[in-house]
């Protein structure tokens, strides 16, 4: 079926009046449905309903704006033709500063009207609601609760119009003020605007721009989106999501590993034995011990070595040599306590217990080399226990491995983060980074 | 970027499972196959190649 607003068509000419203020002539697209109409040639606002355009507002604003999208353009939107019939500039103040952003108002007969919006290059397609939202102001951010998805509360702020341009719906004067509050779901903004205690609830939804030229054929490339709106989709929200997925899985993959890990390890004690360490004899304090046997395949060995030091310290130098072939680890480990008390009360550092694990080590028989050395001259016996553990799981690794998968997940959460930051940042919400007259005169 | 953290991801687990099935470990140790069999009759007399004398001058 072919509408009265098909693209192809010519615009049909409804009605055609003059300006009683400025005489220009004037064509009603709405006739029936506007309610004011504003002059293009002198800006006075008129009684739609009028048959003379009763005057409303003479020469209602000094200013003059181009609409990106020219009244009078036909575009298709969703498979339905739509005619631009209005346009007008709404501001708001917020801290002193100015910020404007403009509406256009489409006109199909049969659908009723729909409204564009564009803010710094951001375009949102807004539809009036014919249910009104649940509002929960419960919270430290009031929430709108609408189809199943919440929105938060983003903004309030009292807007004027600014400049207005053909036919409008409803009771328009330049310089009207209402208050809106806007909730925000990407790609959805609600708005509540309220006039005279009645509150008119829309639905925006953020359109690039390329998609509203390709609808209404604009020859003139819009200008680039600056910033990001309250509504915009978040472009790294998907990555975050799905990392933030992924780093869940891993996480609960890491703790059964763990947990396998802690079951499975046989952590067998091979080895234990305690000895004493004469310092007044140092030529017999090396030692070997007996030989034990290392079993399974390859892998980790845990040496600890304990001993009765207080205020005292010994160096062991140990060597694990396999008793078939004659290879050799070597490695080093201080056993340090002290303690003692000060004007802070009691203190002690180091520990009498240490440990050290060895890499892979091959199933074999295998025994010992143990030379303490040094320490304080006071006492001359320390005893000392040897201990060693056959596959002993290594925690660290976990921990590194949390590292690992946490730290990347992190980075990856930051442009979208980020690109939230930048979003609350243009709400009520925003981070108070004013700077107070005492700061500046310090 | 998401692909690129699902491969780094298992790729964290695999070389984990590795390295406790292998029983890696942090600890650098030195390496001998130069342990002379005497070792066990004069464990005393045995030095490393690594030995340094005077290193276990510490404590606090």
């Amino acid at each position: 079926m072919t509408t009265s607003l098909d693209p192809q068509r010519p615009s049909p000419q409804a009605s055609s009046l003059s300006c009683p203020s400025c005489g220009a002539a004037i064509a009603l697209h709405t006739q029936g449905w506007a309610a004011t109409v504003a002059c293009a040639s002198c800006g006075s606002v008129l009684d739609a309903s009028d048959p003379t355009l009763r005057l409303l507002q003479e020469h209602a604003s000094a200013l003059r704006l181009t609409p990106r999208i020219p009244l009078g353009s036909r575009g298709t939107w969703h498979g339905a033709p739509w005619e631009v019939v209005g346009f007008q500039q709404v501001t708001i103040t917020v801290e002193g500063t100015d910020y404007s952003w403009t509406e256009y108002v489409c006109f199909n007969p049969y659908r009723g009207f729909l409204y564009l919006s564009e803010y710094q290059g951001h375009w949102n397609v807004i539809e009036k609601l014919r249910r009104r939202p649940v509002v929960d102001e419960g919270g430290a951010r009031p929430v709108a609760l609408f189809d199943g998805r919440t929105y938060k509360h983003f903004q309030t702020a009292t807007a004027y119009t600014t400049f207005a341009l053909g036919e409008f719906p409803w009771e328009l004067r330049v310089g009207d003020s209402i208050v809106a509050r806007d909730y925000t779901d990407p790609p959805y903004l609600l708005s509540a605007e309220a006039t005279d205690g009645e509150v008119t609830w829309s639905r925006g939804t953020y359109t690039s721009a390329e998609q509203l030229m390709d609808a209404f054929k604009v020859g003139t490339k819009f200008p680039a989106p600056t910033g990001v709106f309250a509504n915009q989709p978040n472009p790294y929200a998907t990555m975050a999501r799905s990392v933030g997925r992924s780093v869940l899985l891993f996480l609960a993959a890491l703790a059964v590993m763990l947990l396998v890990n802690m079951a499975s390890a046989s952590n067998a004690t091979v080895f234990d034995q305690g000895f004493t360490y004469n310092r007044a004899d140092s030529t017999s304090s090396a030692l070997v011990t007996s030989a034990f046997e290392l079993t399974g395949r390859p892998s980790r060995v845990q040496v600890d070595v304990s001993a009765n030091v207080d205020n005292d310290w010994v160096f062991f130098n140990f060597a694990l040599i396999n008793e078939q072939t004659g290879d050799s680890r070597e490695f080093d480990q201080q056993v340090s306590y002290y303690r003692g008390t000060d004007t802070d009360g009691s203190w002690s550092e180091g520990s009498t217990r240490k440990s050290v694990h060895l890499a892979s080590v091959p199933a074999g028989r295998y025994f010992l080399r143990v030379a303490p050395e040094g320490g304080e001259a006071f006492r001359p016996l320390v005893d000392y226990r040897v201990t060693v553990k056959r596959d002993v799981p290594s925690y660290l690794f976990y921990l590194f491995a949390l590292l690992a998968l946490t730290v990347p997940a992190l980075l990856a959460a930051i442009p979208s983060a980020s690109f939230e930051g930048r979003r609350w940042a243009e709400s009520d919400y925003a981070p108070d980074t004013s700077t107070s007259d005492d700061d500046e005169d310090e | 970027m998401a692909r690129i953290y699902t491969i780094w991801g298992v790729g964290v687990l695999l070389l984990l499972a590795v390295a406790q099935y292998r029983g890696w470990s942090l600890t650098s140790t030195d390496n001998s196959k130069t342990n002379p069999r005497s070792v066990r009759a004069n464990p005393g007399a045995y030095r490393s190649p690594y030995y340094l004398p005077g290193r276990t001058l510490r404590g606090k």
